[in-house]
């Protein structure tokens, strides 16, 4: 390390002690020197004494001399007064010229010193935090660029190659689910098609085969969900999410979500209210259908799940922005499961009879979605009354 | 009239066989072949109403250069090709299209789609 940061604000500091030394004692020695002026004026009294001293003489020439010497003395003192006022003036003046000198020049040193440390300190650390605020909102990041060669530089090259590391590891992570899902697929497929031809060639089967097929049915069903949830998932990851966005009415891709899910709500005899074709106007908005479609059946079947007895969903124009709620009276979601609903993987209460079928994915595929499209989705309690509200906000572009 | 006969090439005969059992249930002909050399010649031999071709398999001839080859058989335009992968990337489907296919389906992912949509693609065949 040449010039180490510490080394650095020492020295800049150090030159800001120094400068004020270095004041303090020139204006010293500008005091002092109009301090030595006055001092000569009194040396001047000490001749005196000692040259009357000295003579012997009469009494009136004593009064003579006395006189004429003091006349002398007056005078003596009089110019020494004035030549020493003299003194002192320019003295002071110089003083003055020099301190003013000084604290312009200390604080041409100092806006130095601080220009320096803002350089060679602050920007670096600025630099530095908002790489690493970028890395946390997983915006992409660009690697530091310091180059002062001292112990910033050291750390902004530890910072990129930690990026580069996690970038890295990232993609290894996406390869890896690249290439697992890539491998399950086939035989999935194979199990699914193969259990279902299985069930149809046994027409009777007999209590341990009807169980044993139900079995490996529902899992590979199971196996399926998850793989197409997967699929979906990796979309959303990659960044590779392409929507097709279309201007079309949202009522459209609502209501067939609703009627395709219709006849699972009667099964479970829950009531399943969704608007009409005659009931509201048409609010277009530039989306892709299909995968709207998906958002909504996503939603309205976990409805149709919890729900006690109805099932909501209702579309509401607004200013700037379509809502999508979709209401249940089911048990609701518990508070301490709202914020961590919709992450990957995240399966909360489930109800005691449902298989548990799900992937936990679902919710965070919907979110992937809606965010795609600049939306937000939100679950909230429904103040008071029993059940789950999930709302989708989409904005309109005017 | 005669049932439509599907016509399945992958490199995996146990997903010919499970694909074939499901199409014959739903009322379908259906024969199966492993590669793409192989599909080639039957298809020659006996025009099949609909084509469910894999793309990644090994050989000389790949599942793509084999749609593009079809093309130059005048008998066999019109021929509707469905490719059935377990490949995800967005642009694998990108370039099926471009090759011709009409569509791509994710093995174990979208297995019902696929049926669906051969439903829908041989039913308008009649009309």
């Amino acid at each position: 390390m040449r010039f180490g940061i510490r080394r650095k604000l020492l020295l800049a500091v150090g030159v800001l002690l120094f400068l004020f030394v270095f004041l303090g004692i020139f204006a010293q020695l500008g005091i002092r020197s109009v301090h030595d002026r006055f001092t000569e004026l009194v040396e001047i009294k000490e001749p005196r004494n000692a040259a009357s001293h000295e003579m012997e003489i009469g009494i009136d020439d004593q009064r003579e001399i006395d006189s004429k010497l003091n006349e002398q003395i007056r005078v003596k003192i009089r110019s020494n007064l004035v030549s020493a006022e003299q003194a002192a003036h320019r003295t002071a003046d110089r003083t003055e010229r020099r301190i003013l000198a000084l604290i312009l020049g200390g604080v041409i040193v100092g806006a130095f010193s601080v220009y320096f440390i803002t350089r060679s300190v602050v920007r670096p650390i600025d630099q530095l935090v908002s790489a690493t605020d970028r890395v946390n909102r997983g915006d992409p990041v660009q690697r530091v660029d310091i180059r002062s060669g001292d112990e910033f530089e050291i750390l902004a090259s530890h910072f990129n190659q930690m990026v580069a590391e996690r970038e890295r590891l990232d993609k290894m992570k996406s390869d890896f689910m690249f290439m697992v899902t890539h491998e399950l697929n086939s035989p999935i497929a194979v199990a699914a098609g193969a259990v279902d031809l299985l069930k149809g060639t046994i027409d009777a089967p007999n209590e341990k085969q009807a169980k044993y097929l139900g079995m490996i049915h529902r899992s590979a069903a199971r196996l399926q969900h998850l793989t197409a949830d997967l699929v979906d998932l990796m979309k959303l990851e990659g960044g590779r999410f392409s929507l097709r966005p279309q201007l079309t009415d949202i009522h459209e891709p609502v209501r067939s979500a609703c009627q395709s899910l219709a006849p699972t709500a009667e099964e479970r005899g829950i009531r399943l209210q969704y608007p009409s074709v005659d009931a509201a106007p048409g609010i277009v908005l530039n989306i892709d259908s299909d995968r709207m479609e998906q958002v909504i059946t996503n939603l309205v079947r976990n409805a149709i799940r919890f729900a006690a007895s109805k099932v909501e969903v209702r579309v509401v124009d607004e200013e700037r922005e379509c809502l999508i709620w979709v209401e249940d009276d089911g048990p609701g979601v518990d508070e301490n499961d709202l914020p961590k609903l919709f992450d990957k993987f995240y399966r909360g209460k489930q109800m005691p009879d449902q298989n548990k079928s799900g992937s936990g994915l679902g919710l965070s595929i919907v979110k992937g979605i809606v965010e795609s499209h600049g939306g937000t989705v939100q679950a909230t309690d429904r103040g008071g009354r029993p059940g789950a509200n999930f709302v989708v906000r989409l904005p309109k572009h005017g | 009239m005669a049932k439509k006969r599907i016509l399945i090439i992958d490199d995996e005969q146990d997903l010919i066989d499970v694909l074939k059992g499901r199409l014959e249930e739903a009322g379908y002909e259906a024969d199966g072949e492993t590669t793409p050399v192989k599909g080639q010649w039957s298809t020659t031999r006996n025009r099949p109403d609909l084509i469910v071709l894999d793309i990644n398999m090994p050989g000389w001839l790949s599942g793509l250069d084999f749609i593009v080859s079809l093309a130059h058989i005048p008998t066999l335009t019109g021929l509707p090709i469905l490719i059935y992968t377990s490949q995800q990337s967005p642009d694998v489907r990108d370039r099926a299209l471009a090759a011709g296919a009409i569509d791509l389906f994710i093995k174990g992912a979208e297995d019902r789609a696929l049926m669906d949509k051969i439903k829908l693609l041989l039913s308008e065949k009649e009309s």
